[in-house]
Order: C-alpha cells, then structure tokens, then sequence
C-alpha cells in the first residue's frame, strides 16, 4: 500500500465539488467540523462561490447518541431558508462509521415537508482509488430524485466526469447538435437541464467515471447506455463520435467528422513530429480520472505513457484495453510505495501528479504538471492546443534553471 | 496630412500621476529620523506633500515656510530665516531645506540664509524643476554629503546601503532582509542612505568600506561615485538582490569584494529558497500564471521582480510599466515577445505607444 494517498482529493471533496456547481442542489456535509471545513477549502477552486454549502458539525455526543436529529434539524433548516430543488446529504466517514439511519430522517422529514426533495450519497471510507467515486454515487442520489419524463424520440445523453463538465460541453454538444441529433447534457449548471437526462434514449458516457451513474438511468429510466471511449485526443474523439453515428444511423456526424479530422491533420502532424524529435515519457498518478484522458492525448503524439490509474470500474477496463492496444499505453496497477520509487522504475521525463506527490517529483528536476489544471478535455481542439504548447508548458528551461542554481549556490552534486 | 495623422495618433499625455524630483528630494530628507525638514514652499505646496508622506510611510514630521504670493515676489529669505531659528529652537541634529518649484523659479537666497543663521549642520536641497523622482533623490543624497568628512578609518565589513527613502515602494523590507543576508555573511550595515538613518549614522558614512546601491535603475549611483571620489569608498550597483539567483550573486560578490567567504551563508539561503519553490503553490501554479507590473516609480524593483518571475517562477511577464529607457531595456529581456507591450516615458516627453503584438 503506498506511503500516502496520491489521489486528488478524498470521494466526499469530490461529491461536493460535483454537486456544489449545479444550480437548484444544497450539499450538506454530514460530519464533523474538519470535514466540513477541509471540503469546503480543498472545493473552493472548483465551485462557484455564490453556491451555497451547509454542514450539521456532528460534535462528540452526536458520535455516542447519534446525529439523526441533528441532521433532521439542519435539512428543515435549510429548506425552509431556501427552498432549493434538492438537498443532498454527504455522509462523510463518521456518520458512516456509526451507522447513522439516513433513510431514516429523509422519511420523517418527508412526512412533515413532502414538498422536499432530499437525498443522500454515501461517500465515507472509500477505499484507495475511489476518489472519483464521489463524483458517481452523487450523481446517483441526484437522479433518484428525477421524475419520469417522456422520452424524446431519437435523442442522445452524454455524461460526463465532475462537475467541472456543467457547462463545459460544448467541444461534444456542438458537432452532435450540428448533426441533428437531440442532445442532453450530464452534468448541466442548473438541476432543471440535468434532469432532462431522462428523456434521452440513449447514454453517451464519456469518461470512465460514471458507471454507477449509467446503470442507474438504464435500470430506473429505460434509457440504454453504450461506452465507446473517452472522446479525448483526434482518434479518440472522432472513434467516440463516429460510434454514436452509427448506433444512432447518423450519416451527418460522420461528414461533420470527417471534415473536422481534415481540419485538424496538419497540426495533428506537426506536433506528432514534434513529439517524435523530443522523446516524451510520461508518467500519470490518479488524477481525478484524467490521467486516463490526458495519457490518452499524450500518447496518441507518440509518446510513451504510464498510468496509475484512478478507478477500477467496467468502463475503466473497456477504456484501458483500448489504450494498450493503440498506443500501447502502460497500467500500472499493482502496489507501490512512493511515486519516486515508481520514477526510479519507469525514469518518466515528465510526470502529471497531485500535489502532494510533486514533493517527490521536483527533486528530480522532473518537468511536473498537476492533475486538477487539467479538466474538460475533449473534442479536438483541446489536444491540439494540449500538443502545441505541450513543451512550453513543461518549462524544462525553469528546471534547469534550477538545477543550476542549486549546484552553483545551494551544493548540489 | 499624413504626418498630422500620424501625430494625431501617437498622442502624447503629461503624466500627472508621477511623483517629480520635489518628491523625492522630500522623501530622501524626512527619512533621517533626528533631523527637521523645511519645505521652503507656499501652503498648497506644503499640505499635499506633507499629508501624501504621511499617507505613505510612517509618522514624520515636516515644516514648511508657508509663502505668500508676496514672499514669492518679493523674496522669501526673511520668512525662511525665521523658520529656521524656530526649528533649530527644537533641537534637531541637522535641518534640510528643501526648495519648492516657485522658489527655484525666483532662485531664493538660500545658502545666504543658511550662512546667516550659521547653523552647521545645514542640507540645502534645490531639486530641479523637471526633474524625475531618482534625479530629486539623488540632489538629495549629495547634498547629504556636505555634512560628511573622510575617515581617519575604515571600519571593516562594514557598508552602507544607497537608495531607501521614505515612500519607496517596500523600503522598510528591503532594508531589513538585506540587512539580515549581510550579517549571515558577517557583513554590517554602517548607514542607509537615508530612510531610517540618523544624522550621526550619515556622518560615519564615510567609513564604509562598501556602498551597496540598491536601487540602481532609480537612484544612488551619483552619490556612489561621488563618495568613491571623496571618500574612496568602492561601489557595487550591478546587481539588484531580488530574487534566489540575483540575491545569491549580490552576496557573493560582496563577499569577494570583501574578502569574506559567503558559501556557507549562501548555501544555507539556498536551502530555504528550493524548500519553498518546491512547494504547491510555486512550480504548478505560477507556471500557469502571467503577470502585469506597474512600477514606474520603482524601476529597480519592475527589473528585479520581473527577470524573478520571468526566470525562476516561470511566469509570463506580459506588460511592466517603468520610467526609464535603461529599465526598459534590460526588462525587454523578459517580455513575452508575443504578448509584451513597453510603456516608456522619458522626462517630460512621454508617449503611449501601443504595439502591435511585439515588444517596442
């Protein structure tokens, strides 16, 4: 088991960061007060700051006698300041430890407000490589909350990673919507738009994060959900939605591909030789999933790419199979220790971490980039624009610099 | 009608918003803590300085003539002699005088006022009319010397610091940092030229075996080498310690200079430097950044700071606004050649130049 965890933030952080975009949803941390107030501060640069958050603060006693009516107290609280769509309780660690009985309070509460819309996702003690589960099982207590809509004949959802994705979509909604196919988004800024989801016939997902958010639209929505692959890099993007073409007999998304994939040649080659003359290996450590999607892009420049990845889902098996045998992509997935025993292994010349594991990687003079500063990334033009100023990016010159510095003045061997 | 519009278009702007060489002049003399400064200038004149200090820096006081229209035509030597005797009734270790705009346009008999009042310890600053803010402090720095003699003795590693005046952007920082990076290599500050010093550290001065200019792009080089002149004391101006590289090469060559081994203290220093860079918040996030700088009245610090975030924090600088051609030039180094626009201004002659996406 490794020394720490190199993830990005712990599944509740990522619960809340997913749910405090969208417009319509309270959170409300059930926890303790570090909780509450470390997944308020490690959330704040992925959240609007008007959106608001709320916490119970379970104290010592609420742990021995329970902190349902705590809970209760708050979710009336809440309501009735602000009368949001949704409440969705966060069950941290400790509620969870204890047992809390969450189903519990929704029905007594239910029975006095039934107007109220609240639910709840579980997002305490996820093992390792969970992190991103957060992002899944909030989604799902959000469409358990959906109503039956009627289906639109024809149409298509796409579903995405995090919140970060609301509004963030365009790169896949523009070429589906310019083919004419209905298109619902997942995740949208406001409840009201995510909530069309339902009146898709068919799910799109693109990113291996949201298994458990896909079976449960297919299982309570009839909708019917195909992974193809995470639509990031030119083949990656153009596979994605030459797929949807064809399950959804599309002949206009396939010229809108076509056309798009002779636009983007030329680049696509330039930083292809580009990548050939500098020889990349690149080593990826759990991102909030995309250190998938990113080695996806990378790879497909012709570098050589080695991944711890994030989950362990179905759609994260379908996607790494399709990377070993295009691009011949490595996964790492048995046990380490410390991210520089994996440098010392792999020797990668530019590493995409956490934070927390860039205290290993800059001793090195390792070109370091961090994970969370690199979301939303599909469609073309991402990696296009990823691959021209891939090495700029790196600035190797600053290491250096560095390196220098440190052997001129600071005694460096 | 070409060069009409051409004129019309490169349009030139007074700069009203740029301290002059009476504001630097003032702010080099309020700084000597024990000694009383006399603004020989009508009210306005007075009150806007006077408040603008304090609105700056710290507590300081500052006395004024308070001329009339009269005074002005008619002469004001008699008014600044009774200012005189009634601050010097205050005690102080030294009285500046500093002239106002309408006094240097009638040229007032100042030195004859002095002369007459006969107290020794008089500095008479006339900044010219025109002049920069660096031109006003270095009028004021020379005229500093006047109360100085050569020294029988040099006192041995020690230096004075050149530059820091009151109203000085971060002077008390500056001061206190390099100050602290001296004594880690054994190095002591004999006087500061002039922010904080006191009348009795300006007069031992001269026994300096070093004067550090540190704000090279603004002010102290004249009096640097007027002081190697008079008193033989060797300058070093070719090295703003601001950032890990530039710092650790100031107190190298100090050291040289000095014949003081500084590695221990630099590798030490260094240590610190690379703990901190390896942090969050420097690598991953400032190489995502890009900075704009507006220091025109700082030009040391607009050059230092920004080859520091262009060169060892990775950041694009993308705009630095300065007042002098030779800060320009060494920052055009670091422009981001796409991004970059240079506002200059020289003197009087200022002009906004946008480029066209190139460094001009």
């Amino acid at each position: 088991m490794a020394l720490k965890n190199y993830e990005h933030c712990c599944s509740t952080i990522q619960a809340l960061a997913s749910l405090g975009k969208i417009e319509g949803v309270i959170p409300l941390l059930h926890g303790p007060q570090p909780c509450s107030y470390q997944n308020q501060v490690g959330s704040m640069s992925c959240r609007p700051s008007q959106l608001l958050t709320a916490g119970t603060l379970i104290n010592k006693s609420d742990v021995i006698f329970g902190g349902e009516e705590g809970l209760k107290l708050q979710i009336a609280n809440i309501y009735k300041k602000y009368k949001p769509k949704v409440i969705v309780v966060i069950n941290t660690c400790v509620p969870q430890l204890i047992g809390e009985d969450i189903d519990g309070v929704i029905a007594e509460l239910k029975q006095k407000i039934p107007e109220l819309k609240v639910t709840y996702a579980q997002t305490g003690f996820n093992f390792p490589r969970s992190m991103v589960l957060g992002s899944d099982v909030s989604w799902v207590s959000i469409v358990e909350t959906f109503k039956h809509l009627d289906k639109t004949p024809g149409s298509i959802g796409i579903v995405g990673r995090a919140g970060q994705d609301a509004g963030n979509l365009a790169a896949l909604e523009i070429p589906l919507k310019k083919a004419g196919l209905n298109t619902f988004v997942f995740p949208a800024p406001h409840i009201d738009e995510m909530e069309r989801i339902v009146c898709a016939e068919h799910i799109y997902p693109i990113h291996v994060t949201p298994y458990l958010t896909c079976k449960k639209l297919d299982e309570e929505f009839n909708t019917e959900s195909r992974y193809i692959e995470i639509p990031a890099g030119i083949e990656g993007t153009s596979r994605f939605l030459r797929g949807i073409a064809d399950y959804e007999k599309c002949q206009k998304l396939h010229d809108i591909v076509d056309k798009e994939e002779k636009r983007v040649k030329p680049e696509l080659e330039n930083i292809r030789r580009e990548f050939a003359k500098q020889k990349v290996r690149m080593l990826l450590v759990s991102g909030p999933a995309n250190e998938v999607s990113i080695g996806k892009i990378i790879a497909e420049f012709g570098a050589e790419v080695f991944i711890v990845p994030a989950m362990k889902n179905k759609f994260m098996q379908q996607e790494k199979k399709i990377m070993e045998e295009r691009y011949g992509a490595t996964f790492i997935e048995e046990d380490f220790d410390t991210v520089e025993d994996l440098i010392q292994q792999y020797k990668p010349n530019v590493v995409q971490v956490e934070f927390q594991a860039q205290v290993e990687t800059v001793p090195y003079f390792i070109p370091t980039l961090i994970n969370m500063l690199y979301l939303c990334e599909y469609g073309y033009d991402y990696a296009l624009d990823l691959g021209s100023n891939f090495f700029r990016i790196l600035h190797r010159p600053i290491y250096e610099k560095w390196q220098l510095l440190m052997q001129t003045y600071g005694g460096l061997q | 009608m070409k060069e009409n519009l051409q004129a019309a278009t490169q349009f030139r702007m007074q700069e009203i918003h740029t301290p002059s060489a009476f504001e630097g002049a003032l702010w080099a003399a309020v700084g000597v803590k024990d000694a009383r400064t006399i603004f020989h200038a009508p009210p306005g004149c007075y009150i806007n300085q006077h408040v603008n200090i304090l609105i700056n820096d710290w507590t300081t006081e500052l006395y004024s003539t308070n001329l009339s229209y009269a005074n002005v035509m008619q002469g004001a030597e008699e008014k600044l002699e009774v200012t005189m005797r009634k601050v010097l009734a205050k005690k102080p270790a030294a009285v500046i005088i500093v002239t106002a705009p309408s006094v240097e346009v009638t040229r007032d008999d100042v030195e004859g006022v002095a002369h007459k009042v006969g107290f020794r310890d008089t500095i008479i600053i006339r900044p010219p009319i025109g002049g920069t803010l660096g031109e006003g402090k270095d009028e004021a720095f020379l005229q500093m010397l006047s109360i100085m003699k050569p020294a029988k003795k040099k006192i041995k590693n020690a230096v004075n610091i050149i530059g820091p005046t009151f109203s000085t952007f971060n002077w008390q920082a500056d001061v206190f940092e390099l100050k602290r990076m001296l004594s880690s290599i054994g190095v002591k500050v004999n006087a500061v030229m002039s922010a904080g010093s006191t009348v009795a550290e300006l007069k031992k001065a001269p026994q300096a075996a070093l004067n550090l200019c540190i704000y090279p792009y603004d002010c102290g080089q004249k009096v640097a080498k007027e002081m190697q002149k008079r008193f033989d004391i060797p300058y070093l101006d070719d090295i703003i310690p601001i950032g890990f590289e530039n710092s650790s090469a100031w107190l190298q060559k100090i050291g040289r200079l000095l014949n003081i081994d500084a590695a221990a203290a630099i590798k030490n220093e260094m240590t610190n430097a690379w703990e901190f860079v390896r942090s969050n918040m420097v690598f991953s996030v400032a190489f995502e950044m890009s900075a704009a700088l507006s220091l025109e009245n700082n030009n040391t610090h607009a050059v230092g700071i920004s080859r520091f975030l262009k060169n060892e924090m990775g950041m694009d600088v993308v705009m630095c606004a300065v007042s002098s051609p030779a800060a320009g030039e060494k920052i055009r180094e670091v422009c981001t050649p796409k991004t970059a626009r240079l506002w200059a201004l020289w003197a009087q002659n200022i002009w906004c130049r946008p480029s066209s996406m190139k460094c001009t």
